[in-house]
C-alpha cells in the first residue's frame, strides 16, 4: 500500500526502457506515424474553420482560429489519450504485470512520458503557424512547462480513477472514452470561454481543464495570464491525483487478479 | 543459524473466480428497469454486483529457506505451486500472512517477458534485463556475454519478429541465464530451443545454482528435482505436505501416488460391462516374476490382471480381446496392449479365477506417471471396463548407460535407439 521511494529510484532504468518500448511500439506499427499525429487536429481544423466562416458563427476568439483550434486540440488530444492509457495500463501491460515484478506505479506513469512525443512532434505545426500569423509568446512563456504538468497529472488522476471504477463496472471504459469526445465540447477547444456568459462563469470553470487550456494559450500567445482559472485546475488536478492514487493503490491488487 | 532468506508465515491467498464482485452498466440498467416491476409484485431484489465466489489455493503455508538453499516445490496440478511462486515474486499479494525475501529476487514464471516483435534482439535484451531490474550499465557489461550465449550474433540488430522461434527461446533464455540475482524462482521454463541448447541451458542453470545463490524450482520433473534441490516443499491442495530434505520427501511423495503394490480392484464401482469377467486385482513383476514396487524406464515388466469370471456364460468363446491402454499424465493414450493382435489361440475355457499376464520387455516409458485404462471385451460384448483403473510410477534408470535418458519435452514414451555417422 504503501509508496517506497527507495524502490522507484532503483525502478528508474526499467521506467525508461517502458517508456522506450512505448514509443518504439507506436512509430514501429504506424508508418505515417509524424502524418497521422498532425494530421488529426489539421482535419478538424480544417472542418471547424470552414464551418466557422460559412457559418459566420462567434466564437469569442480573438487570436487566428486555425491557431487556437490547432493549440487546444493537440493539448486535449495528449489528455484523452494519456488518461485512456492510464485507465488500460493494467490490461495493455497484463502479459508483463502477471510474470513479473514491477512497481504498482510504474506502469500507469509511463504513457505521461510517452505521450509527451506525440505533443511535441504535434507542435511542430504550430510553431509553423504563429511564424506565419506573427503570434508570438510573452512573458508567460515560462508557464508551459507547469501547465503541462497540471494536464500529466490531470490524465494521471482521472485516469487512475477509471481503472478502480471499471473493476467494479466492467464496461465503464467505453462510457469514460465517449464522455472525453463529448467533454471536448464543453471546454474552450474550438471555442473562447468569452462565449459563455458571466453568471455561468463559476460553473464553467468547475470543468478542470477550462485553466488548463486557458493558460496553454496564455502561455503560447503572450496573453494575459488566467491565473485564477490556471490555480483552480491545479487544485483539481491534485485532488484528482490524491484520490486517484488512493484508490489505485488500494484495488491494484484486484485489477491484477482479474486479468 | 543465520536468518533466513525467505520466511514464509502462515499464508493464505483467496482468488475470486468468475465474474462476481463486479457488474456491467447494462446489468445495471436492466435491474433499475425491473425494480418498479419487483417492488410492485414484492419480488426480491437481486443485488446489483453478485457475491464473489472465491477458493484458496494456498492455506496457512509456513516454511524458510536458509541462503544457498535449493528447494523443488513440487505436487500436482492446482496444488498451489504457481501461485506461490508469484506470491513471493510479489506478482500477487497474499490475502492473510506474510512472506519476506531477503535480497535481490529474479522471477522466471516465463522468459522473455516483454519482448516486442519489432524490437531488435539487442533492444530486447535491454528491456528484458531491465524488467528484471538490472541497470543499464549491469546490462551493457553482460551483454557480450548474453548475445555469445544465445549463438544469435548475426541477428542481434534485426527485429525478433523475424527470428524463428528456436532463435527466440534462446535468445530469451540467454537474458534469464545471465541476470544473476541472490534469489532465483524458477517455473520449469528451461527447457526451451533444441538439445544442444537444452544441454547448455541445464549446464548453465545447474552453475547458477552453485555457491551462495537460493533457488526456489517448481518442477513436475521429478528427477530434475532430485538431481538439483537439496530440499523439497511438497504442496498438496494448497497446504505444505512435506517439507524436507529431497530424497524423503520424493520417497514420500511417490509412495503416496502410489497406495499398495497389489491394489484390488474389487472396490472400483465406477466400471461398466457384463460382468461375466471382471478384474479384481492388478500387479506388477520384473522379468523373472518377481513382485516390484515400482518400475524402472526401459525394465522388463510383467503385468498381471487377476480376474473372476463366470465360465458358464462365456463359453463357447469366438472371440476375446482383453487389453490395457497406458495415458501419460494429461490423459493422453500412449499405447495399448490389446490382446487380439497377437498370434496366441484362443483359451478353450476360462476358469473361474485366474490371472492374465502380459509381457512388456523393455518399458517403452520415460520416468513419471501413468494411468492404465483396462477393457474385456469377451463375444463382442463388453464384460469388464475401467477407466484409470491403476497409478502407475515409473522411476528413472539408466537405460542408455549414460546416465542420461530423454528431456519429457520430446514425449513421454521411451525407445531403444543406437545412431552412427557415415
Amino acid at each position: 500500500m504503501a509508496i517506497d521511494p527507495q524502490e522507484y529510484w532503483n525502478a528508474r532504468y526499467m521506467f525508461s526502457m517502458l517508456v522506450w518500448k512505448k514509443i518504439r511500439a507506436s512509430f514501429g506499427e504506424m508508418y505515417f506515424w509524424f502524418v497521422w499525429l498532425c494530421a488529426r487536429p489539421l482535419i478538424y481544423v480544417t472542418i471547424f474553420g470552414l464551418f466557422k466562416r460559412w457559418s459566420e458563427a462567434k466564437t469569442g476568439v480573438e487570436l487566428p482560429y486555425t491557431l487556437y483550434i490547432y493549440s487546444g486540440l493537440i493539448l486535449w488530444y495528449y489528455f484523452m489519450e494519456t488518461s485512456i492509457d492510464v485507465s488500460m495500463n493494467i490490461k495493455a501491460n497484463a502479459s508483463l504485470i502477471t510474470k513479473i515484478y514491477i512497481p504498482r506505479l510504474l506502469t500507469p506513469t509511463v504513457p505521461l512520458i510517452a505521450n509527451l512525443l506525440d505533443l511535441i512532434v504535434s507542435a511542430i505545426p504550430l510553431v509553423g503557424m504563429m511564424v506565419y500569423f506573427g503570434v508570438y509568446p510573452g512573458r508567460a512563456i515560462f508557464m508551459i512547462l507547469p501547465t503541462l504538468l497540471i494536464v500529466m497529472l490531470m490524465s494521471l488522476g482521472t485516469g487512475l480513477i477509471i481503472a478502480a471504477v471499471t473493476l467494479r463496472l466492467r464496461d465503464f471504459q467505453k462510457v469514460f472514452e465517449f464522455s472525453l469526445y463529448l467533454a471536448m465540447f464543453v471546454s474552450p477547444v474550438i471555442f473562447s470561454p468569452k462565449m459563455i456568459p458571466d453568471r455561468f462563469h463559476i460553473i464553467y470553470q468547475l470543468n478542470p481543464m477550462v485553466g488548463a487550456l486557458m493558460g496553454w494559450r496564455a502561455a503560447l500567445f503572450g496573453e494575459g495570464f488566467p491565473w485564477q482559472a490556471w490555480l483552480s485546475s491545479l487544485a483539481f488536478a491534485m485532488i484528482a491525483v490524491i484520490v486517484g492514487l488512493y484508490l489505485y493503490m488500494r484495488y491494484e491488487h484486484e485489477l491484477v487478479e482479474a486479468i | 543459524m543465520t536468518t533466513p532468506v525467505i520466511e514464509v508465515d502462515a499464508l493464505s491467498k483467496q482468488y475470486a473466480i468468475g465474474t462476481g464482485g463486479s457488474a456491467t452498466l447494462g446489468r445495471v440498467a436492466r435491474e433499475l428497469a425491473w425494480l418498479p416491476y419487483r417492488k410492485l409484485r414484492g419480488h426480491p431484489i437481486p443485488p446489483i454486483i453478485k457475491k464473489r465466489q472465491t477458493f484458496w489455493p494456498l492455506r496457512d503455508i509456513s516454511f524458510s529457506v536458509g541462503q544457498g538453499e535449493v528447494v523443488g516445490i513440487i505436487g500436482s496440478n492446482g496444488a498451489g505451486k504457481s501461485t506461490l511462486l508469484k506470491i513471493l515474486s510479489r506478482i500477487i499479494s497474499p490475502t492473510l500472512g506474510s512472506a519476506t525475501i531477503r535480497g535481490r529476487v529474479s522471477s522466471l514464471i516465463e522468459v522473455g517477458t516483454g519482448f516486442n516483435a519489432n524490437m531488435t534482439g539487442r533492444e530486447n535484451i535491454f528491456l528484458n534485463a531491465s524488467l528484471h531490474g538490472l541497470t543499464r550499465s549491469q546490462i551493457t557489461t553482460r551483454l557480450d556475454e548474453i548475445v555469445e550465449f544465445s549463438g544469435v550474433e548475426k541477428f542481434i540488430d534485426t527485429p525478433v519478429k523475424h527470428y524463428s522461434s528456436g532463435m527466440y527461446s534462446r535468445l530469451a533464455f540467454s537474458v534469464a541465464a545471465h541476470l544473476d540475482p541472490d534469489l532465483l524462482f524458477v517455473d520449469e521454463v528451461l527447457a526451451v530451443g533444441d538439445i544442444a541448447f537444452q544441454q547448455k541451458c541445464l549446464n548453465r542453470f545447474s552453475e547458477m545454482v552453485g555457491g551462495s545463490r537460493t533457488v526456489l524450482f517448481v518442477s513436475h520433473n521429478l528427477s530434475a528435482v532430485s538431481n538439483i534441490c537439496s530440499k523439497v516443499l511438497w504442496l498438496d491442495q494448497g497446504q505444505v505436505r512435506y517439507f524436507g530434505s529431497t530424497e524423503a520427501g520424493i520417497a514420500e511423495y511417490y509412495k503416496a501416488m502410489i497406495p499398495a503394490t497389489v491394489q484390488s480392484l474389487d472396490t472400483r464401482h465406477e466400471r461398466i460391462g457384463t460382468g461375466d469377467l471382471r478384474f479384481s486385482s492388478i500387479s506388477f513383476y520384473d522379468g523373472n516374476m518377481q513382485r516390484c514396487e515400482r518400475l524402472k524406464s526401459g525394465q522388463d515388466v510383467i503385468i498381471g490382471l487377476r480376474y473372476q469370471a463366470r465360465p458358464e456364460k462365456l463359453e463357447p468363446i469366438r472371440d476375446l480381446s482383453i487389453s490395457v491402454v497406458f495415458k501419460n499424465d494429461k490423459g493422453q493414450r500412449l499405447f495399448g496392449t490389446p490382446s487380439e493382435v497377437l498370434p496366441t489361440t484362443l483359451p478353450t475355457r476360462i476358469h473361474s479365477e485366474g490371472e492374465y499376464l502380459i509381457r512388456i520387455p523393455q518399458l517403452p516409458l520415460l520416468p513419471g506417471i501413468y494411468d492404465l485404462d483396462l477393457g474385456c471385451i469377451i463375444n463382442r460384448s463388453t464384460t469388464d471396463k475401467l477407466i484409470s483403473a491403476k497409478r502407475l510410477i515409473v522411476t528413472e534408470s539408466d537405460f542408455f548407460g549414460t546416465g542420461r535418458l530423454p528431456p519429457n519435452q520430446q514425449g513421454d514414451i521411451l525407445v531403444k535407439f543406437s545412431n552412427e555417422w557415415r
